[in-house]
């Protein structure tokens, strides 16, 4: 059988968080999950707040992204994302706590109101993982 | 005799110096090298960063992102970086001084500057010589955080969207191996020659075959590079960061090796100087003596 994995790299400005062989990725773009197989088109994309899910590597298969872009091109994916986290490093506790405050928050203008709903949505992406 | 003890003191406290100075060279040299691995775990984001600016730029064709063009009419804004502690022999002064120069040049100029300085010791200095200074920020520590620093440069582009500065130079020292750092100057806004960051990291042969290819884009590429360009700044000047935060350990390392060094070689000048007075009073002593003997017989 051909060979079926392509590499997955996810780069933070302060660090690599993962370098790995995959066989399938799902990534969450900003309008969606799109998934990826090897030999795909070249693709650059924006990211939005979500879950990567990745198959066929040792673990951690899911990382939590906090927008960002990804790219691919000759069946490599590269993500590059202000803030990606492994399931070990999300403090469920602080998380919910976190959920309340901005739950409660009061948002007037439309500026608050899209920061509350953006908070929310990390929030509870975050938990999902958890 | 009195002199004796006093070497005697000095002596001991160079001793203390050196154990200090000794001690601050070895710490030093452990946080170098974490700052350096910090300083390049950057470069795989920045470089993919290039490329991918590069590949939404050419599909995007005529760019008209307000980042790219030259505003007329605010001031010019300089970002002096400087480090929080001392004792790291002349890194402060050299960006200081180069960030001097550059502000004399625009003064001379008439080109009004607006300045703005990350670090305690710069915070002091410009303090001390009654420069009126923007913003200050001394809460960048040795081990400079995204978000800070994207703080930082998302403050600027504000500024910089809303007119009030027309232009952004850092001034760091930038890092270019453990043996070389030198004071630069890099302009950060507007974003110059978004080409040229592809160059760096991908040979030629990759770039024709991506040339080649056709790219998806989601969203449409002018609306990508809406957002690639300013994580890109933000990417750049987080960049200045490390590398300053790099260079500042180095001179940490290479100041305190050098008083350790001269503190070595003072404590063996003043071992000499305690050895002949003592010698002296010696010689002294026994000429009494013979001279006294001498005498009686």
């Amino acid at each position: 059988m051909a060979d079926k994995t392509f590499s997955c790299t996810v780069l933070t400005p302060e660090r690599t968080v993962l370098d790995t062989e995959v066989t399938s990725a799902i990534i969450p773009a900003h309008d969606g999950e799109v998934g990826i197989l090897r030999g795909r088109a070249p693709l650059l994309c924006r990211l939005g707040v979500g879950i990567l899910k990745l198959e066929g590597c040792p673990d951690p298969t899911r990382l939590y992204l906090d927008s960002g872009f990804a790219e691919v091109a000759n069946n490599k994916i590269t993500i590059l994302t202000e803030n990606a986290l492994k399931p070990g490093e999300i403090d469920a506790a602080e998380v919910k706590s976190d959920l309340q405050e901005a739950q409660n928050r009061t948002a007037t203008t439309q500026d608050e109101q899209e920061r509350r709903s953006k908070d929310l949505a990390r929030c509870k992406k975050k938990l999902e993982l958890v | 005799m009195a002199n004796r003890r006093e070497l005697v003191k000095r002596r001991k406290s160079v001793r203390n110096i050196r154990k200090i100075t000794r001690t601050m060279q070895l710490i030093a040299t452990a946080r170098f090298q974490a700052a350096t691995n910090r300083a390049t775990a950057t470069k795989p984001y920045a470089s993919t960063m290039g490329k991918m600016v590069a590949a939404a730029a050419k599909s995007a064709g005529n760019i008209d992102n307000p980042l790219l063009k030259t505003n007329e009419s605010g001031a010019d804004a300089l970002l002096v970086l400087t480090s929080n502690r001392g004792f790291c022999g002349g890194l402060n002064g050299n960006v200081l001084r180069l960030a001097m120069e550059t502000l004399n040049e625009k003064r001379a100029a008439d080109q009004q500057t607006m300045l703005n300085v990350v670090g305690k010791k710069g915070i002091a200095y410009l303090r001390f010589l009654g420069e009126e200074m923007d913003m200050q920020i001394d809460t960048v520590d040795e081990q400079p955080g995204f978000d800070q620093v994207s703080d930082i440069a998302d403050t600027m582009m504000d500024a910089y969207h809303e007119g009030k500065i027309n232009s952004l130079n850092v001034c760091y020292m930038q890092f270019i191996s453990a043996g070389v750092q030198k004071p630069a100057i890099m302009q950060l806004l507007p974003i110059a020659g978004i080409g040229d960051d592809a160059e760096e990291g991908t040979d030629a042969a990759e770039t024709k075959a991506e040339a080649e290819t056709t790219i998806d884009f989601s969203p449409e590429p002018a609306e990508l590079l809406n957002e690639l360009l300013p994580a890109s700044v933000r990417m750049r000047l987080f960049q200045c960061f490390t590398e300053a935060a790099a260079s500042e350990q180095v001179a940490r390392m290479v100041a305190m090796k050098a008083a350790t060094d001269a503190a070595g070689d003072m404590i063996r000048i003043l071992t000499q100087q305690y050895n002949r007075a003592r010698q002296t009073a010696i010689t002294m002593e026994l000429l009494d003596i013979i001279g006294g003997a001498a005498a009686i017989s």
